[in-house]
């Protein structure tokens, strides 16, 4: 997951919980048994998380 | 004397992060030794504008219907951040959270915070959504947790009936998306670093130390 583009210096790790147009990704890496899991939500909120995340295209 | 450390925290009530987020920051000032210097401040973000004030469902059944989230996915989520949520001493019950639109709850907030009780309304609010099972959605309900913290219930009801705190609610949303913010919670330390999503306790003890270290050097 990448950092949201802000004017703020960001601070913290990237794939801590966050909601995202209702809803709300889970902050653990992939692991085969949650692909699914986050390639739903990762569709839902954001196609570029899923490319961070590792599980997109 | 130093200039207090502010923190500017946007986030929903319906946001299960968000809640989870405030206890870990929480955790984190408490560790802070300038705590008393710190100024925290809510902002209003609507998560799910889309919501009905009165949705006739669970939270399970909205994702699945409004976000076309698999039932049992969205079940194994819930279980897992419902796991997350006792880690921090939070007893999440999904089962009888009532989803609703928060907007009125974001500006009562708003009017709490005008009467310095933004922080024991945020608290209420949080607990009684997620833990509680209890309607934020309502001017009646919003303004029996309001009087719980001790804000003045009639009060409240004149306030939501004239949308006196319209704008300020919608002068936050815009202000999350001007900032670039998609998600929530998001937290702003003294206008200059950001913190994205519920973090470690440490994290957010790394960066008021960094702002300390920073308004001491600068003196």
């Amino acid at each position: 997951m990448s950092e949201p583009v802000t004017p703020f210096q960001m601070v913290g790790d990237a794939d801590a919980g966050i909601c995202v147009d209702g809803v709300c990704a889970l902050p653990t890496p992939p692991d085969p048994d949650l692909v699914p899991l986050l390639r739903t939500n990762l569709q839902v909120g954001s196609a570029k998380r899923a490319h961070d995340w590792g599980v997109g295209d | 004397m130093s200039a207090p450390i502010t923190v500017d925290i946007w986030s929903d009530i319906a946001c299960p992060w968000c809640y989870i987020g405030k206890r870990k920051f929480e955790a984190g000032l408490a560790e802070f030794e300038g705590r008393d210097d710190v100024e925290v401040t809510y902002h209003s973000y609507e998560l799910a504008p889309d919501t009905p004030v009165d949705y006739a469902g669970t939270s399970v059944d909205f994702l699945v219907k409004h976000k076309g989230m698999p039932a049992a996915q969205v079940e194994q989520m819930l279980g897992q951040v419902t796991g997350i949520a006792a880690e921090v001493g939070l007893d999440y019950d999904f089962d009888s959270v009532l989803q609703t639109k928060t907007l009125k709850a974001h500006q009562v907030l708003h009017y709490a915070k005008s009467q310095g009780l933004q922080l024991e309304y945020v608290e209420r609010l949080f607990k009684a959504y997620f833990e509680q099972g209890k309607h934020v959605g309502r001017d009646e309900e919003l303004a029996d947790l309001a009087a719980e913290v001790g804000l003045d219930r009639d009060a409240v009801l004149a306030a939501l009936a004239s949308g006196e705190f319209a704008d300020a609610v919608n002068a936050d949303i815009d202000q999350a998306r001007a900032y670039g913010i998609s998600g929530v919670p998001f937290f702003v330390i003294n206008g200059k670093y950001g913190v994205s999503g519920a973090q470690a306790p440490e994290a957010f003890i790394g960066v008021l130390e960094k702002v300390r270290a920073e308004e001491t050097s600068d003196v």
